[in-house]
């Protein structure tokens, strides 16, 4: 009997100990991190929507694979774009991106927040700028050269490719949709 | 105990990658450029150092019937502790390292350890058995990494090399890991067949 009740017991302790110092390592960074988070996202808001003064509240969208989106304003408050923050599946999930997208519909920036679930030398290299660089001034529907489209998709992940323009599509409706037709908002 | 002769052994002698042929899973995986390949190799060290320490401090207490637990126990909470604080606190050095830090986990390369050294030597001899592995490890994956990079992108650590028509895409796409690594095992057996033979 021993010879369980031992093992398990020093297991039990093991793991006790663990689960203590996870929850308080837990603890400790949960503030840093969402921190962290926060500036994360104003800065890749700031890369896509470079004139805005300033950004209002974050709207929770959920809707399709759109997280949030925020109003972009300039000095006298008044709302000049979108910041529309995307959860999508490229290859595989959590390609995270983040579009700006102006008063005309037309998309103003592209930042790509996190590829790192794409093929590494591959779909990961959305990062670059000579891709991701192509969609600002883009507008109307957006599509890879292999779909008829101007966007020179990535050598080998076309998948991902067109993951990006797609989702760019959906900024770009959702934004006219909600915003630009003096409609629901 | 010789710190040196440890280390050594685990960079040439019982290099991970060429000798032992484990942790294949992020070794084929994340290979595809130099940068990736220096990444998870130094990421994996600095976590099998410190579990290899810490696993040898307990394996007095440790029962064997229960240890295989024991150990992904700490080597779990481990990682994940080290991955909240780099996030937290660190976060450009999250950032160039954040990815692979999961992949670490699950690398049988650290178990592996834990099971054949850690669990059986003191822990001062554990720490630089922790130390030769890692780096034997990451200077596998660096040569894997840039072999696959120069020949499918045509770069090294990011500096471009060959012109653009010369690139096998191929190399940096799955395949191109198995055939690069077959021919680097095949050269280094090579190597280590003609010593002997000198030897003798």
């Amino acid at each position: 009997m021993s010879d369980i009740i031992k093992p398990a017991g020093v297991l039990l302790v093991i793991c006790l100990i663990a689960a203590a110092l996870l929850g308080y390592v837990n603890q400790i960074t949960l503030a840093p991190i969402a921190a962290q988070e926060a500036l994360a996202k104003q800065e890749s808001m700031t890369a896509v929507l470079p004139d805005a003064a300033s950004f209002g509240d974050s709207l929770e969208v959920n809707e399709g694979s759109i997280t949030t989106v925020t109003p972009a304003l300039d000095e006298s408050g008044n709302e000049i774009g979108y910041a529309v923050a995307i959860n999508t599946k490229g290859f595989s999930a959590g390609l995270q991106l983040m579009y700006g997208v102006d008063t005309t519909g037309t998309i103003t920036g592209l930042s790509i927040v996190d590829c790192s679930n794409e093929t590494p030398g591959l779909g990961a290299n959305a990062s670059n700028e000579s891709f991701y660089g192509q969609f600002a001034g883009k507008s109307g529907e957006i599509a890879v050269t292999k779909d008829g489209g101007d966007i020179e998709a990535l050598t080998g992940a076309t998948i991902t490719s067109r993951a990006v323009a797609d989702a760019a599509n959906e900024a770009i409706n959702y934004v006219t949709e909600n915003y630009l037709k003096g409609g629901a908002n | 105990m010789n710190p040196i002769k440890i280390i050594k052994n685990g960079i040439i002698d019982e290099n991970p990658t060429f000798v032992q042929v484990i942790g294949m899973c992020p070794t084929l995986a994340v290979t595809s450029s130099a940068v990736n390949g220096i990444g998870m190799g130094l990421s994996t060290a600095a976590v099998l150092t410190c579990s290899n320490f810490v696993i040898s401090l307990i394996r007095k207490v440790i029962p064997d019937s229960v240890r295989i637990p024991c150990y992904i126990v700490v080597i779990a909470s481990f990682v994940t502790i080290v991955q909240m604080l780099l996030k937290g606190f660190v976060p450009a050095l999250n950032d160039s390292l954040g990815v692979y830090i999961p992949l670490i986990v699950v690398n049988c390369l650290i178990l592996a350890r834990a099971e054949a050294y850690a669990g059986k030597n003191p822990p001062i001899a554990s720490l630089f058995d922790g130390i030769g592995m890692g780096l034997g490890f990451t200077l596998a994956l660096t040569v894997l990494g840039a072999v696959r990079e120069f020949l499918g992108n045509g770069s090294i650590f990011g500096f471009a090399i060959l012109p653009e028509a010369s690139k096998t895409l191929l190399m940096i796409l799955p395949p191109g890991a198995f055939f690069t690594l077959a021919f680097l095992m095949v050269l280094v057996n090579l190597a280590k067949n003609r010593k002997q033979e000198v030897g003798k």
